[in-house]
Order: C-alpha cells, then structure tokens, then sequence
C-alpha cells in the first residue's frame, strides 16, 4: 500500500482476513469516517430501542412493561448512548471524511491518531453496554448527580461503569480534537483562508475547540467520583463537607459545551446543504461564521441555567438567565441566515434538503422552549418535568438528528458512489418528522400539567395516558423511519444510481473529485480562489483525473487499536478489582504508544 | 504557510451588500430589546426566587425539623407527621428516601419562611398542581418566603432522580381559609 492508486481486491476467504485487517489497521481518514459512521448508528439504533422500551412503559399510567430498576438503567443509558455514542460519534464521522476533502488536504494531521480514537470510541462503547451483560448498567441518569452516585447510595458496579465508560470516550474525543485543530489550521489548500472555508469546516473548528476544553472539566468530575467510589476520598460526601453542588458545577460547565458540541457539526451541514439546494450562496456567510465562534464562546458562560432551582440566590439566577437569553442570539441569527439564503433562491426538494429545512423548523420551536427556560421564574415551571424533555428532543433530535440524516442524504453519493432512494427517503423523512413531532409535541403540555422527569409510572389520576400514548405512537413512528432508512441504505448498495464526482452541483472542494474519491483525495491539490471554489469563475485550479506522478500514501498500522485495546484493559481490571490486569492494560498501551512514536513512516 | 503564494486581498473592509446591511442593524436593535428586558423582567416583574441556600449539616437539619415536628404537631397520617405552624414562622420540610418530612398544615394569606434540604441525597420539590420546583439537596438549607394564597391540598412530588423509590416520593402540603388548628387540638 505504500504507492498506490487502485485497490485490487482478489477474490477468496483469504482475501476476507486481509480485508478484515485493511480495516483494523486502517489509517485512511475516510474508511475511519465509514467506520465511525456504521458503528455510531448501530449505537443510534440500541439508544432508540431503549427509547423504545421506555415509551412502552410509560404509554399508560401503571403500565408494568419493565420494574423500576430496569427503567432506571433504561433513560441512562438511553440518554449516554445518544449523546455520547450516536450524536458525537456520526458527527465525527463526517469531520473524518469530510473536512479534509473540503479543505483540499490528502489525510488529517494525525492519521494514526485519528484510527486510534475510533477504536477507543468503539470499545469505550461496548464496554459502557457490556454493563447490560453484567446486569448492571448505569442507573442514575445521564447526568449522574452526586451523592446518588456515591458507593453509599449507589453501591453496584453500574456507576463503576458509567465513570469509567465516559473517562475512556473522553480520551477519544479529546484526541480527536486535537487532531482536527491542527488539520484545519495547518493543511488547508493554498489560498484558502480561514474565511473561504466551507461552513461545515468552520463549525467542526469551533466544535474541536470546545471538546478540547470542555472533556477536561468533566473528566475531572468523574475522576474525583472515581476516587470517591474506588479510594474512598471525600470530594462529594456531605458528612465529611464535601459538596453535592461541586458536581453540579463541574458537569454542567462541560454539559452546557456539550450540547453545543452536539448541535453546531448539525448547523454547519445545513449551511452547506442549503445554498447547495437553493442555488444560492450562504446568506451573510460572515455572519454565520461569527455566530458559530460567539456561541463556542459565550456557551462556557452559561452553565448554571441547569441549577436555577438549586438556589443560587437571585444574582446568580440574573446573571446567568441574562447570559442564556445573549447566547440565544447569534443561535438566532443562523435561523434568519438560513431562511434568507433560500429566499429568491432556486430551491430542490431533495431528501436532503428536507431534513435540512426540518431542522430549521424543529430547531426553532426547540429553541422558542429553551429560550423560555432561560428565566428563572418560567424555568421553576418546567424544570424536572416534560416541559425540559420536550424542548431537548426538539433540538436534539429535530435539530442534530436531522441536520446529521440531511447530511447522510447529501454525502452518501460521495463516500459509497450511489444515490440513496429519493422516494424512500422522502417516506423515511416524513415518518421521522411527523413521529418526532407526535411524540415530543405532547410533552410540553405533559410536563405543564405536572409530570416529572425519570419517573417510571404515573398516576391515572392525572389524566396524562392519552398524551402519553400520542407520544407512544410518535415513538414508534420514528422507529418505522429508522427502519426505512436502513431499507434505503441496503436498496443504495445495489441499485442506487451510481453518482459522478457532483450529483447536486455542490459548491466546495469535495465536489470536484470523484465519487468515491481516490484514497489520496486529490491527484493535485488545488489552488482555491473563492468561497465557493466549484460555483465561482476561477474558483479554483483544475483536478487532473490522474496524479502526474504516483501518490505516496502511507500504509496502515496496528499501533492505534492495540494502543485502544490497552486502555480498555485498563478499564476493565478497574471494574474487576483486579490491579493485575489495569497494569497488564498500561503495559500495553506504553509499549504502543512507544512503538508507534518509531514506527519508520517507510513500510 | 504552505508556498510563496501571495495571499489573496482581504475583503472585510469592503462594504457588504445593502440588506446585509439592513440586517445586521435589524438584527442588533433586536438584541438591544432583548438585552434590556433582562434587568426589567428582574425588577419590574421581581419574578426571582428569594432565597438562597446556606450551608447546613444534614444532621443537624434534621434534629431541627423533628424538633419542629415535635413543637407543631396536630397529629398524624400514613407515619407522618402532620403539622400546624403558626403564621409567619420558619417551618422545615425534610426530604428523605423516600419520604416528605411533616405534612404541613399552612394558612391562606400568611406568609412563612420555608426551609428545604435533604437527609441524603438530591431530591427535587415540586408543588402539585402549581408546578413550582425547587431542588432539596444534602448539606444545604435552601429558604424561601412563601405566601400560600389559594386554599387545597397539595401535592409535593419528588421530581429529581434519588433511586428506585423516587416515583412513590409524595409529600403533602394542605391550605386552609382562617387560622389552622394549633397543637393539641382536633386535626
């Protein structure tokens, strides 16, 4: 593999072991973005049938689908798996194919790095759902409040596998920061400056700022419940003055970044998707820009909007209520930017472009519900009930979901070299907008009326069942969706219309090769003039079919994923008690990360 | 940073276009509003919560409000305690796995101090049916001056996660026209 243009596959059983391993040792960033792509939504796919389950449970009042305990493992694990094994991961599958396609770059900075965060993701994952296997999965929320997480109060192995899952996802999201931050800043194309990259670019640079910052502050939450829990320490012990709130803090400072983490990859395909389909470019491109910078900026100043009820006092509360309704601006502005771009444009219903404007229309009445919780004396209203589901799902789901299927829909011809089904995927973005709505819609009016959060029954004295149901049936609707999506994928590997290099007429870089691209990206790379490189008059140098010399590309290596292997042995010795195996785990990962620092770049 | 490429013209110094323009003045006077109706809401609506939380040992908490149990009680419901504070005192609710700790017996129109905290862990105070909430955590007294001003019976619901009994935490709190009966009389 070290001069290589084409792949040639030679048919065989043996040939499936050598292909299995191209894949396990993989440095290629668009096979780690396939590989975190197929591995996110498999995840996606357990965290909706948990969902699922929890929605039956709650269809009516005194429904006895799953016990307590059961319910409790449910909504955790629900939600961790979704923040942080769906949403995360499928955005970086589209940071690792695509930015550097549309920055004009051969491979990110770090391709052994970047493998190496997809293997610490994947067995972080398995190893967070092996706790099923255990029959102890996490069971005190995904935000794991203190001093429930304590060993008094919480005395099994589930913590013990939530602090030490999300510290071993962290790793990989860190990594993964780093090495975004250096590709973007160092490996653009000549003559493109920070303000002619694509906004997808621009938002994923903002987004790897805040994970480098905001992993940080949570993995010293977890850390300090980890000595508390393993070595006995005191950080969240109130008889030994320990504070419950120091939790609190810490986990929101990183969780109020973290859903900007979750949201602004979503916002940056949409604004790419957009001008694509209205013919028209980004509507005050600058703007966007600035708003993208400002809300990584000003989302660390908000925190405590989750604690208005905690007591504060109401300075606190006037601070932090006039910093939420601040940062609700630029979040704004993008919506009147989006909306102005395809005013007097050309606009394309496709698939891709639904979702697209469904996430402008579910974003904001998620961001109207957000923007209401913003004050203090509304928020002791809805917080702890309905009202706070509602309005996160809606972004989350109508906003981050979306905008991620509305970015599947647009690239999926780039990275396989088919069209996915235009009418499938119209009946699997009706089935998901109509069943989010359905079944998020009805929980603002549930959580009004009084029903709290994490409860696993209700009474039937408070006349909830038939929203309940709605929303049952909502639930169930976006599974269907779900499924036909995956019908779409199978129907696109054999009889989807195979694309060019430019099946919508797109107007950045990754459009003027093919489809998929050659794995060195670009036989040439381009010098770029414009913005909008593929729409403008010299917007760009030419990309020859084939390089004028071989490509050098570098071979693969085994060095990243055993390194992962070894800090999840870590991992699991920490759960097994068993110092033995977590010093068995850094050997491994010292002898790695020691032989791939000399691992010769010639092979 | 990559060749001897001449780096292209900046361009922010040029005028943008003129509904760029028209927007972005649209867009700041509107953040001008939004900004100003923060101190306005705080001071001409004076919607904030009062209190604040103190720090407080979760033992002595609790020694406090059995205390006040004692002190108050008019008698007694499922094994808790039923409570009659007179008007206008600091009267103790105690959230604890998995239980509200007294029933409390208030008067309409009349102002009390209520204190909140926990004998363990989080729990969250929500009033049923207004839909207040409040959260009640270990190791902080968290005081509010309340004025319960419609009479009935309401219902406090734990509505912050504490383990397997949090959907059975139910408290109670029942609001009465005129003067509640003191102790030592009828219930």
């Amino acid at each position: 593999m070290a001069t290589s243009v084409a792949h040639q596959a030679p048919g065989g059983p043996a040939a499936l072991g050598s292909r299995i391993w191209s894949w396990v040792t993989t440095t290629d960033h668009k096979r780690i973005g396939i590989l975190y792509g197929v591995t996110a939504f498999a995840f996606f796919l357990l965290g909706g049938l948990e969902a699922l389950i929890i929605r039956l449970q709650l269809a009516s009042s005194g429904n006895t689908v799953v016990s307590a305990e059961a319910y409790s493992q449910l909504f955790t694990m629900h939600g961790t798996t979704m923040v942080f094994l769906a949403i995360m991961p499928l955005s970086a599958a589209f940071f690792n194919f695509i930015i550097p396609l549309q920055i004009g770059a051969r491979d990110v900075a770090f391709p052994r790095l970047n493998a190496f965060s997809y293997w610490v993701f994947l067995l972080g994952g398995l190893f967070l759902n092996a706790s099923f296997l255990a029959g102890a999965a996490p069971n005190a929320g995904w935000f794991g409040y203190a001093n429930l997480t304590s060993t008094q109060y919480s005395p099994g192995l589930n913590i013990d596998f939530w602090v030490l899952g999300l510290q071993v996802l962290g790793v990989a999201s860190i990594a993964a920061g780093i090495n975004f931050i250096v590709t973007i800043i160092n490996l653009r194309a000549p003559g493109m400056t920070l303000m002619r990259m694509p906004v997808f670019t621009w938002m994923s640079l903002v987004t790897q700022f805040i994970i480098v910052t905001a992993f940080p502050v949570i993995t010293v939450a977890l850390v300090f419940l980890m000595f508390d829990r393993f070595f006995g320490t005191t950080f969240y012990s109130v008889a030994a003055g320990g504070d419950v709130l120091l939790w609190q803090h810490l986990f929101w400072l990183f969780g109020h970044p973290e859903v900007y983490i979750l949201i602004l990859p979503a916002m940056g395909i949409i604004s790419d998707v957009i001008p694509t389909f209205s013919r028209k470019p980004l509507f005050g491109y600058a703007v966007v820009v600035y708003s993208g910078l400002l809300i990584g900026i000003l989302g660390w100043g908000v925190w405590a909007h989750h604690m208005f009820q905690v007591g504060l006092g109401p300075i606190a509360d006037s601070v932090f209520s006039a910093t939420t309704m601040l940062i609700a601006i630029p979040t704004g502005v993008k919506i009147f930017n989006w909306i102005a771009t395809m005013w007097g444009g050309k606009i394309k219903f496709t698939t891709s472009m639904l979702f697209a404007v469904g996430f402008i229309a579910m974003f904001i009445i998620g961001g109207l519900s957000g923007v209401m919780h913003a004050s203090p004396p509304a928020d002791l209203q809805q917080t702890d009930t309905y009202f706070v589901v509602a309005h996160f799902h809606y972004v989350l789901f109508g906003g981050a979901m979306l905008g991620i299927f509305a970015g599947i829909y647009f690239w999926w011809p780039k990275v396989t070299g088919r069209l996915l089904s235009e009418r499938i995927g119209k009946l699997h973005f009706w089935l998901t907008i109509i069943g989010a709505n359905l079944s998020f819609f009805p929980m603002h009016f549930i959580g009004l009326l009084g029903m709290p959060r994490r409860i696993y029954t209700y009474d039937p004295a408070l006349g909830l069942d038939t929203m309940n149901l709605v929303a049952t049936i909502g639930a169930f609707t976006m599974g269907l969706g779900a499924l036909v999506f995956v019908v779409n994928v199978v129907w696109s590997r054999k009889r989807g219309t195979p694309a060019g290099n430019d099946p919508w007429g797109g107007a950045t870089l990754e459009w003027a090769i093919s489809s998929p691209p050659p794995v060195y990206n670009f036989s040439v790379i381009p010098e770029v003039r414009s913005r909008l490189p593929m729409w403008a008059e010299d917007g760009m140098t030419p990309v020859p079919e084939t390089p004028p010399s071989p490509v050098h590309v570098p071979a693969g290596s085994y060095w990243p994923a055993l390194a992962a292997t070894g800090i999840i042995v870590m991992a699991i010795g920490a759960i097994l008690k068993t110092l033995l195996i977590t010093l068995g785990g850094v050997a491994v990962l010292v002898v790695s990360i020691y032989a791939w620092s000399f691992e010769p770049f010639e092979v | 940073m990559h060749t001897g490429i001449v780096s292209p013209k900046g361009v922010w110094w040029v005028k943008a276009p003129k509904a760029e323009r028209i927007w972005v003045m649209i867009a700041f006077a509107w953040c001008m509003v939004l900004f100003a109706m923060m101190p306005l809401w705080h001071y001409r609506g004076g919607q904030n919560p009062s209190g604040i939380r103190h720090k407080v040992d979760p033992e002595a908490y609790e020694a406090r409000t059995l205390e006040f149990v004692e002190q108050y009680r008019v008698g007694e419901e499922s094994g808790i305690a039923v409570v009659a504070p007179p008007p206008g005192s600091d009267i103790y609710m105690l959230g604890k796995m998995w239980q509200w700790i007294p029933v409390l017996k208030l008067q309409a129109g009349v102002s009390y101090t209520l204190h909140l905290s926990s004998s363990d862990v989080n729990h969250g105070f929500n009033l049923f049916p207004p839909n207040i909430n409040f959260q009640v955590v270990p190791g902080y007294d968290y005081a509010l001056r309340i004025t319960p001003n419609e009479p009935g019976d309401y219902k406090v619901v734990c509505n912050e996660f504490c383990g397997i009994g949090h959907h059975l935490m139910l408290g109670r709190i029942i609001v009465e026209e005129g003067p509640v009966v003191a102790a030592g009389g009828i219930q």
